[in-house]
């Protein structure tokens, strides 16, 4: 059950959506919402979060927004209709108001029975896509010489630190899987976005050499699948990865 | 390859399925693959008209779903998938040591504006909405679940979306045929 965030306000205690509701649909007055206070009690909701939750919080500061601009719509003096015809588009306004709500509640309704249909699909398991069964038939990425070296060169250097910094008395045995390796690094890289990652900060400080060789593997087989990109400007610059 | 003995087997080819083990050879092609195989795709690694894998694939359907077994073949996206049978999903999670992957409510609500309204463009999700939808449209893109489909011939030419095949996949659909209607979301059924 997803945590929702509660307000409590003149007549009414309970989740600041439903709060919203029930001022869009006139049971509750937007009068007697203060606002300032139903702000303050979602950011103390929402500081209890140890991580920020982006989704509640996002939710309550929309709900905030719709509450403010409802409230200040009512405050602002109410133009008299000059003659009927305004008052026509007054209502047509009204309408079209209440066709848009309308729709979006279908579409909201509609996320719902997907809600539902991603329940019952995710009861169904298949096989993986299998890593080790060689990719059809496309064009290898051609890595130019200068980069195989350079990136040889540099999984030397991070081995060897490796090798200094490993601690003999552990002796652990760690579970790393080639396809744990290359989410992680496909997902380094894409979080990157065009900047690019710098070699190094692929790996994690004071991984094992193990996690090392598996990390460097990934991004091999990501380079293969023409998934991501490696440069570097000039000899011996930095090696960039990015996401092709 | 040419075949050994010129004179016996002149002309046929080499690896002719006999018919009486096409649902045999059906069954190992879908558990090979782990994405839905469409019966044109079926038919022609097999070598056989798709007729006879519509035929001969039913067969197998009911013949995994009569006799009790851990697998199932389920229809999506076109084709057909081998899938673990749902009664056992909470054992096979415990297994895999997987967690439930939901998308949040707001993926799920721009997801069906998609859906229903595709090709759709940003604005136009967001006058729904009534929210910047920019970041989710952006997820959905990562996840592979929507793509771009061109620009709409419009001020600004703004890009429009459309599902994917992954996207019915996710949702266990055939087709987008098979999406619920909207107008049964008519506005008395939620005034509940």
């Amino acid at each position: 059950m997803q945590p929702r965030c509660l307000a409590k306000v003149n007549g009414f205690e309970g989740d600041v959506c439903a709060l919203l509701e029930e001022v869009r649909e006139e049971r509750l007055s937007i009068y007697d919402v203060p606002i300032a206070s139903v702000v303050e009690q979602c950011a103390t909701f929402l500081a209890l979060f140890a991580q920020p939750d982006l989704e509640l919080a996002g939710e309550c500061i929309l709900v905030s927004a719709a509450l403010m601009e409802l409230k200040s719509r009512r405050l602002l003096p109410h133009q008299p209709p000059q003659d009927a015809s305004e008052e026509e588009n007054d209502e047509e306004i009204r309408a079209r108001l209440q066709q848009r709500l309308d729709e979006y509640r279908r579409y909201r309704d509609a996320a719902e029975l997907l809600r539902e249909m991603e329940a019952s699909r995710s009861r169904y398991f298949t096989r993986p896509l299998a890593l080790d069964i060689p990719a059809p038939v496309r064009p290898l990425v051609a890595l130019p010489e200068p980069a195989v070296v350079s990136l040889l060169s540099a999984l030397k250097r991070l081995l060897e630190a490796a090798d200094s910094a490993e601690p003999v008395e552990v002796v652990q045995r760690e579970k790393i899987t080639l396809r744990m390796k290359m989410q992680e690094v496909w997902s380094i890289v894409r979080r990157a976005g065009e900047q690019g990652v710098p070699f190094p900060k692929l790996f994690r400080g004071g991984c094992s050499k193990i996690e090392i060789i598996a990390t460097f593997l990934a991004l091999l087989e990501l380079l293969r699948l023409g998934q991501v990109k490696v440069k570097q400007d000039q000899p011996l610059g930095e090696i960039v990865i990015y996401a092709s | 390859m040419r075949p050994n003995h010129d004179g016996k087997h002149g002309g046929q080819p080499r690896c002719e399925l006999p018919l009486e083990r096409v649902q045999q050879a059906l069954e190992s092609l879908l558990f090979a693959s782990p994405e839905p195989v469409s019966t044109h795709r079926l038919a022609k690694a097999l070598g056989v008209p798709e007729s006879l894998v519509e035929e001969e694939m039913e067969k197998l359907v009911k013949s995994y779903s009569s006799n009790q077994r851990g697998i199932t073949i389920v229809k999506v996206a076109d084709g057909y998938q081998m899938c673990t049978h749902p009664d056992f999903a909470p054992f096979v999670a415990r297994l895999l040591e997987a967690a439930p992957v939901r998308l949040s409510r707001a993926a799920l609500e721009t997801l069906s504006i998609i859906a229903y309204k595709q090709p759709v463009t940003l604005p136009e999700i967001d006058a729904i909405r009534g929210v910047n939808s920019a970041g989710v449209v952006r997820t959905l893109l990562d996840r592979g679940l929507i793509e771009e489909a061109g620009r709409k011939d419009t001020v600004g030419r703004p890009v429009m979306y459309v599902t994917t095949k992954e996207f019915l996949v996710y949702f266990g659909l055939r087709d987008l045929s098979e999406l619920p209607s909207l107008d049964e979301l008519s506005p008395e059924a939620w005034s509940k």
